[in-house]
């Protein structure tokens, strides 16, 4: 399979300096919040999501997804606030092409892609002139690294994100597309249906980019109306920082 | 957030006075099993990482999230690093189905290097690395470090005494799982109706721990671990029509002592189709 093959794919990293994990950010610990440490804990928001309908356990007849929904099926609706307190739903934009990206703005591998390197924001700029709905998605939970309203409306800022960040802080939204990793990604069709979803690119390195982003190629596929030629890549990175024990 | 403070300031303190602008959490060694090289002879060397308390790094079979240390190599002409051994895992299941498998508190990755027989005795060789690794906690830390050493040549007949590190060595060997032996097969692998049956008779426990580019296996947060001497397992054939069962099982045994670490790589297609009669006959793997 591609994607456990992709596991081993070596890389030689050049300058492996800690990505801002330096003197500053030990800093940060004094003054909790954006600081990389277990204990910066976010100040709890009142934002409410509304409940995602989650989809049936598709686990063990699943061959085209990852466990929990599959290519080709209908994608679970949602309705969650953004960081500037608007509601969106995913019903917002029938008949148009989403891309969901799994976010959490302190995981290295989120960092990877866009503090370091503009991968994110390049391909949603590639698209958006085409119709594509790019939306980011939060499932940590109130307390976790990366929750919170405030920095993630700050990451959005900083890192010029053009696209609504949404909070999914019960994590309802991300169980039901069985995400699992920050960034995973999905892509709707037209037609409301599921037709990638997993990596970004190929390389599971916290620094190296791939030689081949998964989400550009299938896009462009969707858009001239081909096949998708890897619906489903492994996605790598953080855990989602779901609540719960 | 006293507390938060205090850390803070001891950090700041600690960063000045060691010149480390880092927060770590995991520290590596490159290490040899010997205090020599001799032409011709394979060498052992290894990563050793010792890991904060709480914070562990992956193992590289399937996990659903991190990032397996890898080595990046500098080694001198000639020179080459064999691949990791890694040693048995441990299961670690968060919040929302995500099952991963880590090495806690120290794990040492060995490697063979096969020493060049041109070499002379009293040369004197400098190995260069810049691994790489994840160490998570709650949250995930990208590390990496540039080690390095150097191992003097000597002659075979003079011989290359252990170094203070082969404890460690003789300590990883007892983790990594050994392929199952030819006769009197301590494990007994059976498959019926898209489920594989491991059985090793006597044990208290079994844990199974999946490697990469074998069979998908749907459920394994829930059967990947359970008391007695059998695990059932669902699975699927790989994307890529994979059928091999791949991966690592560690059987506790019901007396005190050290469990058994297994490699099994079996075709799933293969068993209970040596034997005729029933699909459930009992058919031994074959430690391939």
């Amino acid at each position: 399979m591609m994607t456990l093959k992709s596991r081993r794919i070596l890389g030689l990293i050049a300058g492996m300096a800690m990505m801002g994990v330096a003197a500053p950010s030990l800093m940060a610990q004094a003054d909790a919040p954006r600081g990389k440490t277990p204990a910066a804990s976010q100040p709890e928001k009142d934002h409410k999501d509304k409940d995602a309908k989650p989809q049936k356990d598709a686990r063990e007849s699943n061959k085209d997804g990852n466990g929990t929904v599959t290519i080709g099926q209908t994608a679970p609706a949602f309705e969650l606030k953004d960081t500037e307190g608007k509601t969106v739903k995913l019903s917002d934009f029938a008949g148009k092409v989403v891309v969901l990206e799994w976010f959490n703005p302190e995981c290295p591998y989120v960092v990877k892609h866009h503090g370091e390197h503009k991968t994110m924001v390049n391909t949603y700029a590639k698209y958006k002139d085409k119709g594509v709905v790019w939306l980011a998605i939060n499932s940590g939970a109130p307390g976790k690294q990366g929750a919170g309203l405030e920095l993630n409306a700050q990451h959005k800022k900083d890192w010029k994100m053009e696209y609504p960040i949404l909070l999914d802080e019960s994590g309802k939204v991300g169980k039901a597309y069985g995400s699992k990793n920050t960034p995973t990604m999905f892509i709707i069709d037209a037609s409301g249906k599921l037709a990638y979803m997993g990596a970004i690119d190929n390389d599971n390195s916290a620094k190296k980019l791939g030689s081949i982003n998964y989400v550009d190629q299938a896009l462009g596929q969707i858009l001239a109306k081909e096949t998708v030629s890897s619906p489903v890549t492994k996605a790598y990175g953080c855990s989602v920082k779901y609540g719960g024990s | 957030m006293m507390r938060t403070l205090m850390v803070g300031v001891a950090s700041l303190v600690f960063g000045a006075a060691a010149a480390v602008a880092q927060e770590e959490h995991a520290k590596v060694r490159l290490i040899s099993e010997t205090k020599a090289l001799m032409p011709g002879k394979t060498a052992w060397l290894a990563l050793h990482f010792e890991i904060d308390d709480k914070w562990h790094l992956y193992w590289n079979g399937i996990n659903d999230s991190g990032f397996a240390p890898r080595l990046n190599p500098e080694f001198p002409e000639g020179y080459k690093a064999g691949e990791f051994l890694w040693p048995a895992p441990k299961r670690y299941v968060q919040p929302g189905d995500i099952l991963d498998h880590i090495y806690e508190n120290h794990v040492t990755l060995m490697f063979p290097v096969e020493v060049p027989g041109s070499v002379a005795p009293g040369e004197r060789v400098e190995f260069k690395a810049s691994p790489e690794w994840l160490v998570c906690h709650d949250v995930c830390l990208p590390g990496g470090a540039d080690v390095k050493l150097t191992l003097p040549v000597v002659d075979q007949d003079e011989g290359a005494p252990a170094s203070d590190d082969a404890g460690l060595f003789a300590k990883a060997r007892l983790r990594l799982p050994k392929p199952l032996p030819k006769d009197n097969v301590p494990v007994v692998i059976n498959v019926a109706e898209g489920k594989v049956s491991i059985q090793a008779v006597g044990a208290a426990e079994l844990a199974y721990y999946p490697g990469l580019n074998g069979v998908v296996y749907p459920s394994l947060i829930k059967e990947g671990q359970r008391k007695g001497d059998k695990l059932v397992l669902s699975f699927r054939k790989g994307t890529d029509g994979a059928s091999r069962l791949k991966g690592v099982l560690e059987v506790k045994p019901q007396e005190p002592g050290e469990p058994m670490l297994w490699q099994l790589d079996v075709d799933l297609e293969s068993v209970n189709k040596a034997t005729p009669g029933p699909s459930d006959t009992d058919t031994r793997s074959r430690g391939d």
